[in-house]
């Protein structure tokens, strides 16, 4: 099913920075406010998903009923652990921003970076967003929460399912979404991810490793160990 | 009754969705549907007989998801999964007087520049289907729920090509009006129409209330008959449609009344939706379709652009007398051909002319890269423009959109050869006026010659209204007459035959001094004298004032607010083809020492125009390869050496490059004009691999080293192995740079490393991307991995010394 998106979103600049790998310089940040503006207005955010039952099986990919895809690797069992019901969901800006990013990259090589870093945080925020009016959706019932999400490629979750994962939530016919032989997204500004759905008040299981990685984020990264952005006094 | 005279007189009732049915038999959900075409072969017959029982006229085979990706690792061939679908589909059509379709589908990923598909891949997908639709039976091709017009073109044409069966062609748009990849009514009209479609429409994503005003607005773009086969309303929370079959048909009969003549249901619909729509449409009259046609327009993928007044189109995509465009064409430098296409667009070109012809490329394949490239970074209708027609018809396939041909002319076997291939492709068709005999000194001459040109244009299928005439714009120094003459004929051509005109002003003022003077007043005389397209270069400001004060004084400005918005002194001034959006001027940007006054703070800050005027200067007390080598140079080293121990970072970086090219700019303008050969410090290669679009670090890499004086050839994205090495070969480069961003391309990365290593031994490979190591880079045979840009210098200076 279709996920509200309100627009306009808002986008988090220490992200965006984050992103260009570079501290927010004057000019630069009155850059990123403009070209960020400048994407925004180009982008469709559009985002659909559906709800799954997790079958019992204890070993294995995680397998969902009524639905042939399932989620190999140790990562996804793990985030899923003790979870009923999961949302698998899909989000994109659609192809204005794919388009105008493209064409930057030929004229204007400093702008097209720039916008590509505003896009890659606009995707997060059109995800977040579109979380946030799951429950309005349905999709994440009363007195459960949305665990942290998590998405193909991460950790040790393969790219390969993208295209059974676009095709369980519908992506294509409901906002446009496909993934291709080389699993890459089209819009290229898109993300697929799941989480897990815990009762409110019940903590998520302790993600292995760095428990001070922003959000908790860097258990499943494939970039912890040469990561600038990780606090290396504390973390393995 | 023939299905063409079924179309004619009445509403024709298409069937429902075929998914919702199969899931209420049961059946798996995952599984490829096209499947139970063998594996339930009665359940699927007992749908088809129950939407024809309910009244359907036609109904479309289990073929939907029958393309051969869809069907891999099925163990069924498409020629089965078709030839079972579509034999059942006629089994149960035949006793009750019913049409069976062969259903074509989307192929599930994107054709380029979108997606990783090549369009002649897609075309040969739906080709496969479409042969054993002909084969096994099928009345007639139905595509439906594209929401790509390009692959909609690739469809249509494999239809086209391999068979004669009629073909309908819906298109899924959303409430905004637009299909997901941007395409608007118009543009799917003017496009589908021209390559032959025998009905149009819509289908699934809205409800029939939503398809009311995209049904009104194509009824104005098209006299085929329009297809709506919408679904049962719109979704509700519990992921049901919302409308009762009752609801449902009233919509539909609405959409009659709009002008829709073959209806449908699509998601959420069964045999009881369709019964109800029979009973309430069928015996509708079909609604008649408005006197006149639709407007002559031609269009891009997003967009089209309606014939009716003046239009510009950009002429400098034309290698005649362009050495540097000569250079990228050789090379393969499609980046080259992008900024260009793009520079003309911002210049407010409305159509853009290619032309790729020169000696020694093979200039077929060359249009058909330079077409796509060129549309993956505008967005405007083209002309094709070329003598060979191989080159003509290579660049009308691969262009999105419908397009003009340029061009045909009097003599008969010129006519012959490519008014057929104007049909086909549905271009707009320029003919010159000349022929056997050369061109005619005379008025009447040349009328003759547009007469005849129209005349065999009818015979092979094309109105006279899909007609531009060029009458030729001979050089005035040559002969005082020749703009007369040409005035004149435009003039006659306009008022007597009624027919466009097409003109390339430029030529006029060939050997006159000012020719800039000479040139805008012809364009005004012409456009005075009825001119509908004028190829002219829109970077020339003085021509574009021309064409800006003939439209406010011929009143095709209302209140002159146009003119006075672009001219006036407090709005905006009028667009520079070069710069980007300039970064803000502040003293003392980014903590470096203000003031601006000396080069290297002008770079650093990102001050381009700073540092072209600040290099002008320089120059008239030292040479320019000095100035190169003791102060650009060792200022872009500085920079370098700032971002690689971290004082910088890599926006700054590139900034300041850009900063640099402007410098650099200055200083080639200068060479150029003393006519003096710039060495370059070497070629380097750059490609995103095959099956990769991502580019942002590649072109970051093309910025910087182009600053440091290496000759750069920008392949583009989503590049296969064989075509990196041709451009090696081609330009004896020694250094080639592969980037690549996802772990599914890197199989990609290391075959063209492979077959560059066999067939370009004296080239070395440096890769770039996220997703690489050092240690994966080695292992797929790179000579160098680059972290990042900074170290591409790096490489290439170690490939081709200090």
């Amino acid at each position: 099913m279709r996920i509200k998106i309100e627009t306009p979103l808002t986008l988090r600049e220490s992200e965006v920075f984050r992103y260009l790998a570079s501290p927010a310089t004057e000019t630069l940040a009155g850059d990123v406010r403009r070209y960020g503006a400048e994407l925004l207005a180009a982008a469709s955010p559009a985002a659909c998903g559906i709800r799954l039952r997790l079958l019992r099986n204890a070993e294995g990919p995680v397998a969902f009923s009524g639905c042939s895809l399932t989620l190999p690797g140790a990562d996804a069992r793990r985030r899923l652990a003790g979870c009923e019901e999961a949302v698998l969901f899909a989000v994109t800006l659609g192809f204005e921003v794919d388009r105008l990013i493209g064409a930057a990259g030929q004229t204007d090589p400093y702008r097209a970076l720039v916008l590509d870093a505003c896009a890659t945080e606009a995707v997060e925020a059109a995800a977040d967003e579109a979380t946030r009016n799951m429950k309005e959706a349905g999709l994440i019932p009363a007195g459960f929460r949305a665990g942290r999400r998590f998405s193909p490629g991460y950790g040790d979750l393969p790219l390969d399912i993208q295209a059974a994962f676009v095709g369980a939530v519908d992506a294509r016919r409901l906002i446009g979404l496909s993934a291709g032989g080389t699993k890459m997204l089209s819009p290229l500004k898109s993300v697929t991810a799941v989480f897990g759905l815990f009762p409110e008040g019940a903590p998520e299981p302790e993600a292995e490793g760095c428990a001070q990685g922003p959000g908790g984020r860097c258990a499943v990264c494939n970039l912890r160990r040469r990561c600038p952005y990780r606090n290396k006094t504390d973390c393995e | 009754m023939s299905f063409s005279d079924l179309l004619k007189d009445n509403i024709l009732v298409l069937d429902g969705a075929m998914g919702t049915m199969l899931q209420r038999a049961g059946l798996s959900a995952g599984e490829n549907p096209a499947l139970l075409s063998l594996t339930a072969p009665e359940t699927v017959e007992g749908i088809h007989a129950a939407y024809l029982d309910a009244g359907s006229r036609v109904v479309f085979a289990n073929t939907f998801s029958a393309a051969a990706p869809k069907l891999e690792g099925s163990g069924v061939s498409v020629e089965q999964a078709v030839s079972a679908a579509v034999r059942l589909a006629k089994r149960a059509a035949a006793p009750r007087g019913g049409f069976a379709a062969l259903d074509i589908g989307p192929i599930g990923e994107l054709v380029e520049p979108l997606g990783p598909l090549a369009f002649e891949d897609a075309v040969s997908i739906f080709a496969r289907q479409i042969r054993a639709g002909a084969q096994a039976g099928a009345d007639l091709i139905a595509i439906e729920t594209m929401m790509d017009l390009y692959e909609t073109k690739a469809a249509l044409l494999a239809a086209k090509e391999n068979c004669d069966l009629p073909v309908f062609v819906a298109m899924t748009f959303e409430a905004n009006g637009r299909t997901f990849t941007g395409c608007d009514v118009p543009a799917m009209a003017v496009t589908l129409e021209g390559l032959g479609a025998d009905a149009i429409g819509f289908n699934c994503s809205v409800g029939p209330r939503q398809l009311v005003p995209l049904v009104q607005e194509l009824r104005r773009w098209t006299s085929l008959p329009i297809i709506a086969k919408p679904n049962a309303g719109l979704p509700n929370a519990a992921g049901s449609y919302d409308l009762s079959p009752e609801e449902f048909a009233s919509g539909m009969a609405e959409l009659v009344g709009a002008g829709a003549s073959i209806v449908g249901g699509c998601c959420g619909t069964d045999p009881v939706f369709i019964r109800a729509l029979a009973g309430t449409c069928g015996t509708l009259s079909p609604p008649p379709v408005p006197a006149g046609g639709p407007p002559c327009a031609v269009s891009s993928a997003t967009g089209a652009l309606i014939l009716d007044r003046p239009r510009v189109i950009g002429e400098r995509l034309n290698p005649t007398g362009k050495k540097l465009l000569k250079q990228a064409l050789a090379d393969g430098d499609m980046g080259y051909l992008m900024r260009q296409a793009a520079a003309q667009s911002a210049d407010r070109a409305e159509i853009l002319d290619i032309n790729v012809g020169m000696p020694g490329i093979d200039e077929p394949v060359m249009m058909a890269r330079a077409v796509r490239a060129v549309q993956s970074v505008v967005q405007l209708p083209l002309q094709i423009d070329s003598p060979n027609a191989g080159a003509i018809e290579a660049g009308l396939r691969a262009a999105n959109g419908r397009a003009l041909m340029n061009s045909v002319n009097g003599k008969d076997a010129v006519l012959d050869e490519l008014l057929p291939i104007a049909k086909k492709y549905g271009a707009v068709v320029v003919g010159l006026t000349l022929d056997e005999d050369g061109i005619p000194e005379t008025v009447e001459g040349r009328l003759r010659i547009a007469e005849k040109i129209v005349r065999r244009a009818a015979h092979y299928g094309i109105p006279a209204r899909d007609v531009a005439i060029d009458c030729l714009t001979l050089t005035a120094g040559a002969g005082e007459e020749n703009a007369r003459i040409t005035l004149d004929a435009v003039r006659r051509v306009t008022e007597e035959l009624g027919l466009r005109t097409i003109l390339g002003v430029s030529n006029v003022s060939f050997g006159l001094p000012r020719r800039d003077i000479v040139n805008r007043t012809f364009l005004t005389m012409a456009l005075q004298s009825g001119l509908s397209l004028a190829i002219l270069n829109p970077g020339d400001a003085g021509m574009m004032e021309a064409f800006d004060a003939h439209r406010l004084l011929s009143g095709r400005d209302p209140a002159g607010a146009a003119f006075i918005e672009r001219y006036s002194g407090s709005a905006a001034p009028a667009p520079e083809a070069k710069a980007p959006l300039p970064a803000p001027e502040c003293a003392a940007a980014d903590g470096e020492k203000g003031g601006g006054d000396n080069i290297l703070t002008a770079i650093k800050s990102g001050l381009e125009g700073q540092a072209a005027s600040l290099t002008r200067e320089l120059l008239s007390s030292a040479d320019p390869e000095s100035i190169i080598n003791k102060t650009l140079i060792p200022i872009l080293d500085g920079i370098g050496k700032e971002y690689e121990t971290g004082l910088i970072f890599l926006p700054q970086l590139i900034r300041a490059a850009q900063a640099a090219k402007a410098a650099f700019d200055v200083i080639r303008e200068t060479l150029a004009k003393s006519k003096t050969e710039q060495a370059d410090r070497g070629c380097v290669v750059l490609a995103t691999v095959r099956g990769d679009v991502h580019d942002i670090g590649k072109n970051i890499v093309r910025a910087v080293l182009e600053n440091y004086g290496y000759r750069m050839i920008d392949l583009g994205r989503d590049v296969p192995p064989k075509t990196v090495v041709e451009a090696v070969k081609s330009s004896g480069a020694k250094l080639a740079g592969l980037s690549a961003l996802m772990t599914t391309t890197l199989p990609a990365m290391a075959e063209t490393i492979q077959l560059l290593h066999a067939e370009c031994p004296d080239c070395k490979v440096c890769v770039g991307g996220a997703v690489l190591t050092e240690p994966y880079a080695r292992s797929i045979g790179a000579d160098y991995y680059a972290p990042d840009a900074s170290a591409t210098v790096a490489a290439a200076r170690d490939v081709y010394g200090q």
